[in-house]
């Protein structure tokens, strides 16, 4: 069996122009530039208001415990936080290490194996973390 | 229960090395790059060492998020499992790497507004040394405080105290 060919390859063929010699920057990498700028602004606040209250004030994280978790999760501002900080953080890390992956993992059949991991551990997240912060029941 | 929130902890734990791992293939990486003098490499300076800290704790972020979601999906399986799990960063040893954690995260929100400043005003990038100080100065100010009030508690919480 011929060995499976990598997305670049794929992409290659169908899309040749995409590699000629004088192509400008795709839209895609020129859109994750601007989100990786307007998510990193956001993310600034949203974490360190995060960072300071589940870490500094009150006694930290000594006082972080289900009952903590659930009284927050009992106002839906907290929820809407939480989750918005949960999918920019999300897209804004798995995006940054797609270019470090870009950077290290040379071979072509190993790019597309790192990085088809990392995408699919980033979709398997976001569904985890969606799902508990909108299923949690108000009132508990 | 108790299994599982093992499991959980052993993940963190997990991702907590192979950052550190990533860290030091990055500063080793560099390291010899220069040694050679070869590849797409800054020539030193205080400039690269920012680059090389921007992508290790991004890095690091990273691996703590994926971690720190798997135990925050606790939340929906109850309260005996979450209560185990987060036991795990109320250890007096775990303080460190909460203040580490504290560090990367400040570190790299700094740094990369700094970034976002020399995209949109290029010029701003001649002065990119003292950028680069400004920031150590900017990161002092922002995390010694809050180091001191974590290391303070976790003291208090050791054996030795």
């Amino acid at each position: 069996m011929a060995p499976m060919a990598t997305i670049e390859q794929v992409y290659r063929k169908r899309k040749p122009k995409a590699f000629a010699a004088q192509r400008r920057p795709s839209s895609f990498e020129v859109w994750s530039w601007f989100f990786m700028r307007i998510s990193g602004l956001l993310l600034v606040w949203l974490v360190l208001i995060h960072l300071y209250i589940m870490h500094l004030i009150g006694s930290g994280v000594e006082r972080v415990d289900f009952a903590f978790v659930s009284q927050r999760w009992n106002s839906v501002g907290w929820k809407t936080f939480d989750w918005l900080m949960l999918v920019l953080a999300l897209l804004h890390g798995a995006n940054g290490v797609r270019v470090v992956i870009e950077d290290y993992v040379r071979s072509p059949r190993a790019n597309t194996v790192v990085k088809a991991t990392l995408y699919t551990l980033t979709g398997v997240l976001m569904v985890m973390g969606t799902a508990v912060i909108v299923t949690f029941p108000p009132g508990t | 229960m108790e299994a599982i929130a093992f499991a959980i902890e052993a993940l963190v734990f997990i991702l907590t090395v192979g950052s550190g791992v990533f860290a030091l293939y990055i500063v080793v990486d560099l390291m010899q790059l220069r040694k050679a003098n070869r590849g797409p490499v800054y020539k030193g300076g205080i400039g690269q060492w920012s680059w090389a800290a921007h992508r290790i704790t991004g890095v690091g972020l990273l691996a703590f998020l994926f971690g720190h979601i798997v135990d925050t999906f606790g939340v929906g399986v109850g309260p005996e499992l979450y209560d185990q799990t987060i036991h795990l960063y109320q250890q007096w040893w775990f303080k460190p790497f909460e203040v580490l954690l504290v560090a990367a995260t400040i570190y790299h929100a700094i740094n990369g507004v700094r970034i976002i400043l020399f995209d949109f005003w290029p010029n701003l990038a001649l002065k990119q040394k003292s950028f680069a100080y400004a920031e150590l100065v900017l990161f002092a100010i922002a995390f010694l405080p809050a180091g001191f009030f974590m290391m303070r508690q976790a003291v208090e919480a050791s054996p030795f105290a």
